[in-house]
């Protein structure tokens, strides 16, 4: 059985724009987005009848988070990533070749590559709240956390790319 | 309830086909599409056999709709599909049971219109001419041994018209179809 | 205004910087840090970084599915043919065709008045005539849908070898070739060849 075909259009079109977008940012690139885009709307295709149509956002949310780290334990050859529950998963890998996101300001620049050395989830949910907009529920219900956690991630994760860019803006700031 | 009318209306057209299942085996557009040996018991899901009579009335329905499809439907003898998923052979068997029955087919002067033979899917689809029109078609798909659809239609079947209504394809859409049985 | 004006004071505040930005804290707690950061250089150096960083977050792009990628998934997520057909069996519902209930009712007075006029083709119900109808669209949709399936695979091959699209035959093309040998071989009048779009 699958999606009616009405329904998972309507699904594409209301959030294919999040997936894509959380894939690039996720993946630093366009390339390997591009796959974990195609795979998750298939997955979706499949399996988007068993969901809610009201949950079908947290849902994608969720898948392509979980293709992205597939994705970037792929590049490290398949080895094993150690999970701690404090630190989450660490996830250094950068981007392979030079399909990488260009953005207009020097700092722009700097926080796509500030953003690679997040761990998870930091990661996901510094892209879904700050550039993607999520609110704190509508990421806990994506990532499965409490919103205070997710609060706590989150400022998590803007120390840690200040931690990174401090050095950039110091810069710039004396110019 | 809406699947056991379904299943009633599928055995009594069955029934009704049954009777004038005769009619269309000695056609030379015939083709035993069960004998290829590709479906065990259970296999096939979907079973249409339409003969004779039956074609006839469904062709009266159709006439308001499209004169030329009803023409064409009129002068069917036999309509038969089935669709499953093989389960006791692989799909590499499927595939050599399709090349046979294309062997079958050539050496029985059918003429294949197309075929698609790719490492993951297989398309046939053959026609038998007399007299300069089509007295059978008959189609096979195989996608990856998991999807199987075969399709014999027997009558006297102008290309021409065949042709046309194939153009256009509005006609034929599948999901069109589907969704006009939806509303 | 200090550098470092209650020092002890700094880590803590850093603690909460983004809560404050973000405006998570109480009343109370807000007073308090914006008070040590209106004092405090270092704090107030972190929060310019804070803010500028989240403001460029904010202002960072999102992106629409390139169309390559919406093609691949269309082409991906096609239904399979028994699908389509499992699909029809779950959701089919008889719908009364009004024209077959006159006609029906018309036969059914012929015969109450005029017994000798009974037909000798097998009697069906609306029902069993409109699924016929519908299962005949349906085997003669397989064919056209194998066939545009066919020959926009065989096309995309020629093309991608760089082929000559004349080498592709349409089934529209073949359907016409068969008829006119045939009518040609048995001497039957030539038919008028159909304007065929698209071919």
């Amino acid at each position: 059985m699958r999606m009616r075909r009405q329904d998972f259009d309507a699904a594409v079109a209301a959030h294919g724009r999040k997936v894509y977008t959380l894939a690039v940012y996720l993946l630093a690139g366009r390339e390997e987005a591009e796959d974990v885009t195609q795979e998750v709307l298939v997955r979706l295709w499949c399996r988007g009848h068993e969901v809610l149509p009201e949950k079908i956002g947290p849902w994608l949310v969720r898948v392509t988070r979980n293709a992205c780290i597939d994705a970037i334990r792929r590049r490290k050859g398949g080895s094993p990533v150690a999970i701690d529950d404090d630190a989450g998963i660490e996830l250094h890998e950068p981007a392979p070749g030079p399909e990488r996101l260009a953005h207009a300001s020097q700092l722009g620049g700097q926080i796509v590559r500030a953003l690679e050395t997040l761990s998870e989830p930091s990661r996901s949910v510094v892209i879904l709240r700050e550039i993607q907009g999520l609110s704190y529920q509508e990421i806990g219900e994506a990532l499965e956390m409490p919103m205070s956690s997710v609060r706590v991630t989150l400022h998590r994760g803007r120390r840690r790319l200040r931690e990174e860019l401090k050095e950039v803006h110091d810069h710039v700031a004396a110019c | 309830m809406r699947k056991i009318s379904v299943l009633i209306g599928v055995m009594l057209v069955a029934v009704a086909g049954t009777a004038a299942a005769q009619v269309g085996a000695a056609h030379p557009g015939y083709y035993p599409i069960e004998e290829m040996g590709i479906f065990a018991q259970g296999d096939v899901e979907v079973d249409v056999d339409l003969s004779g009579a039956m074609l006839r009335v469904a062709a009266g329905a159709m006439e308001n709709q499209d004169e030329s499809l009803a023409e064409l439907v009129a002068n069917l003898e036999r309509v038969r599909v089935q669709v499953g998923s093989p389960s006791g052979v692989d799909a590499s068997t499927v595939a050599q049971k399709m090349a046979d029955a294309h062997a079958t087919l050539g050496s029985a002067g059918w003429q294949k219109i197309l075929s698609v033979e790719e490492t993951t899917e297989q398309v046939y689809l053959f026609a038998l001419e007399s007299d300069g029109n089509i007295v059978g078609l008959t189609a096979f798909v195989n996608e990856a041994g998991e999807e199987v659809v075969v399709v014999n239609i027997v009558g006297d079947i102008n290309p021409e018209t065949l042709g046309r209504l194939l153009a256009n394809m509005k006609d034929f859409d599948l999901d069109e179809i589907m969704e006009g049985f939806e509303q | 205004m200090s550098q470092h004006a209650d020092s002890g004071c700094c880590a803590d505040v850093l603690e909460r910087l983004d809560a404050w930005i973000d405006g998570d804290l109480d009343d109370a707690e807000a007073a308090a840090v914006k008070a040590h950061v209106g004092r405090c250089e270092t704090c107030q150096a972190e929060q310019l970084l804070a803010e500028t960083v989240v403001a460029e977050l904010r202002s960072m792009p999102e992106f629409d599915v390139p169309e390559k990628i919406l093609q691949a998934v269309r082409k991906e997520t096609r239904s399979t043919f028994a699908e389509r057909l499992r699909a029809f069996f779950d959701d089919f519902v008889f719908r009364p065709v009004p024209a077959l209930a006159a006609v029906a009712a018309v036969v059914l007075i012929l015969l109450v008045l005029f017994p000798w006029s009974r037909p000798t083709e097998p009697q069906y119900t609306d029902q069993e005539v409109a699924r016929a109808a519908a299962e005949t669209r349906l085997a003669l949709a397989y064919v056209g849908s194998i066939a545009q399936r066919a020959e926009l695979r065989v096309r995309e091959r020629v093309l991608d070898q760089g082929a000559a699209a004349q080498t592709v035959r349409g089934v529209r093309r073949s359907l016409q070739v068969i008829g006119e040998a045939g009518a040609a071989a048995a001497d039957l009048p030539a038919t008028p060849r159909p304007q065929v779009k698209g071919s």
